[in-house]
């Protein structure tokens, strides 16, 4: 679940400025599967973070660039994006999983670190990666209300027009959304890569669906300038609790993946109805 | 006469793209031919037809919804459906085939008719509708299969997807006919030609009398219907059902009618592109495997290939508006200065 809070955080940022991206769940896999082989070839573990970092941001980038400067509907570019950095990924590891055995034991270990809390004679595990998620959570929602440059996304994506009109750099703006996404994609698969122990081309299938789901429930608009970090937030416990649901209930877990789709649709459904009286 | 030298114009700079489409597309089969020497036979040219020919008739039907403005993502999963439905009617519940196959289109084109309800009530782009039902349906999928593939059709079924007629593969020649018959009424019919209308300017389609709504549904449940006969066919050349058929279709689908030179936007494709387009991607995947280049670098281009079919339409569409606002600006130049006399 942290891992669909990070991507979701992302993803409710590009939602803002009018945007979209589906990259989300390939790059996650590029970018693990550049640190991972890196780390196996005996570079040192910052450098090759710091090489799935470059990985990603170049992802970002270019879809920043062929929305804002081509012109190209967000959602293609980022869907052949898509298609591009999981084919790489596949490509580079022929899809096998790269472990990377000689990697200094701390790196294979914060991924998984929890604190242990004693609560009447019970030990509890917190995990690091849900502190680190939640901790985004504040951190991007108070930039998204008080600092000026994280406002900006909202005033790009409620109108473009007038915020260019208005003496803003539009372009640059929005390209920041797609970099910020692909930030907290590299997050995501540093974290996961530690956890997992293991670099894998399969990594983050599905992801983009469900950090979209998330941040519409959450209250984001495809229309631009409406979203909330802690909505999707929201809508990430409401998906993890739905799949909990599922195991709890002794369901078939296959129907999980249907439950995605329906709440998104429903969702969607709702902003409709929510905004049907402005409409008129 | 404005508009007729516009049409001459816009028609032109398709028919150089179709020209240069064609002699890529050749260019490659000979070059390949002549590294390789294995392009040109008869066993591989059919194996390269088969291989793009469900994608291409699910591309047929998205011509129609990205002329209309619309995209239609689910065709993917309604094509495993479609697969998996005809093959547990038949193999679990004993239908006849003729009766498997018309429940199994009934189904398909009320998930259409879903997708484009959907789309009409709540009004948000169709992109998001039609992902949600591309996720709920391989969900179902997924789930009503338990990830087993569905297995052991009957002679008369299998016909359909392995069967030849002429020497030529019964999925072939469904293509040519549906690609034919789609692309004359395209053409030709009032009907569709209010795809256009509404993919130029919904608004202004609405408000001349076009009943946008219906005209929507309607094409959303052609494209599901499409996607149909493609999965039922799929599931008698393969002679087995499985939920992860199809995968990543939809964007084949969407590629082929973006090389044909449709603007992605909405207002303008055609038929004749999107074949084009689909013979394209497939001598493009065949020379993959001719080559033995690692297969894995299929998905790479593929998704580079829409992005530069995507850049290159988005740039004709531009190129045309100019041309388009320079005419306008000379009509009024000539009439102002027709007035000033």
């Amino acid at each position: 679940m942290s891992y669909d809070l990070l991507v979701a955080i992302g993803m409710t940022i590009v939602l803002i400025v009018r945007g979209i991206d589906l990259s989300v769940g390939s790059v996650m896999a590029l970018s693990s599967v550049t640190m991972a082989l890196l780390m196996r070839g005996d570079v040192p573990v910052l450098l090759a973070l710091a090489a799935g970092l470059i990985v990603a941001l170049f992802c970002g980038l270019v879809n920043g660039l062929l929305v804002v400067k081509g012109g190209i509907l967000p959602f293609l570019v980022t869907l052949g994006m898509m298609s591009v950095a999981r084919g790489l990924a596949t490509v580079v590891t022929t899809g096998q999983y790269i472990s990377f055995p000689s990697a200094p034991p701390w790196f294979s270990q914060f991924g998984r670190f929890e604190f242990r809390i004693e609560i009447g004679g019970t030990s509890y595990g917190l995990p690091l990666i849900l502190l680190i998620g939640l901790a985004f959570v504040a951190i991007t929602s108070l930039l998204l209300a008080y600092w000026t440059p994280f406002r900006s996304f909202f005033f790009v994506g409620e109108s473009p027009e007038a915020a260019r009109l208005s003496g803003m750099n539009v372009d640059r703006i929005m390209i920041t959304a797609y970099l910020l996404s692909a930030l907290f994609v590299w997050f995501t698969a540093l974290l996961l890569t530690s956890a997992n122990k293991i670099g894998y081309a399969n990594y983050g299938i599905g992801a983009e669906l469900r950090a979209l789901a998330a941040a519409v429930v959450g209250g984001a608009s495809l229309a631009g300038g409406a979203g909330s970090i802690f909505g999707a937030f929201l809508g990430v416990l409401m998906l993890a609790l739905i799949g909990n649901g599922f195991v709890m209930l002794n369901g078939n877990p296959n129907w999980q993946q249907a439950s995605v789709g329906v709440v998104l649709i429903a969702a969607v459904g709702i902003d409709a109805l929510r905004t049907y009286r402005d409409r008129r | 006469m404005m508009n007729g030298l516009f049409h001459g114009l816009s028609r032109n700079v398709i028919v150089v793209q179709y020209i240069g489409l064609v002699t890529v597309t050749l260019a490659t089969l000979i070059g390949f031919q002549v590294t390789f020497g294995n392009v040109l036979t008869g066993a591989n040219l059919e194996v390269l037809a088969m291989n793009m020919v469900f994608e291409g008739i699910m591309a047929l039907g998205m011509t129609f919804v990205i002329i209309m403005g619309g995209i239609d993502l689910s065709v993917a999963s309604v094509y495993a459906f479609a697969e998996i439905l005809v093959a547990k009617l038949m193999v679990q519940a004993g239908f006849p085939i003729a009766a498997a196959i018309l429940i199994t289109l009934i189904a398909c084109s009320c998930l259409g008719a879903l997708n484009g309800t959907l789309i009409v009530l709540f009004r948000v782009h169709p992109l998001i509708i039609t992902m949600g039902i591309l996720l709920t349906l391989r969900g179902i999928n997924l789930a009503i299969t338990d990830g087993h593939s569905v297995s052991g059709f009957s002679d008369e079924f299998l016909f359909l997807g392995q069967g030849k007629v002429f020497g030529v593969n019964l999925p072939i020649i469904f293509f040519g006919l549906a690609a034919a018959i789609l692309g004359v009424l395209l053409a030709n019919h009032r009907y569709f030609r209010q795809l256009y209308f509404i993919g130029g300017g919904e608004r202004a389609a609405r408000l001349s009398g076009v009943s946008v709504s219906r005209v929507k549904i309607t094409i959303y449940m052609l494209s599901a219907s499409l996607a149909g006969c493609a999965g039922v066919m799929a599931a008698a050349k393969y002679g087995a059902a499985h939920w992860a058929h199809g995968n990543l279709a939809e964007l084949k689908a969407i590629a082929a009618v973006a090389i044909g030179g449709a603007n992605i936007n909405g207002g303008s494709g055609t038929i004749a592109g999107t074949v084009l387009g689909v013979i394209f991607l497939a001598v493009v995947h065949n020379a993959f495997v001719t080559s033995a280049v690692n297969p894995f670098w299929y998905d790479v281009v593929s998704g580079l290939m829409l992005l530069v079919a995507v850049s290159l339409s988005r740039f004709i569409a531009l190129r045309n508006a100019r041309a388009m606002l320079g005419l306008k600006q000379s009509k009024m130049d000539q009439l102002a200065a027709i007035h000033q006399h």
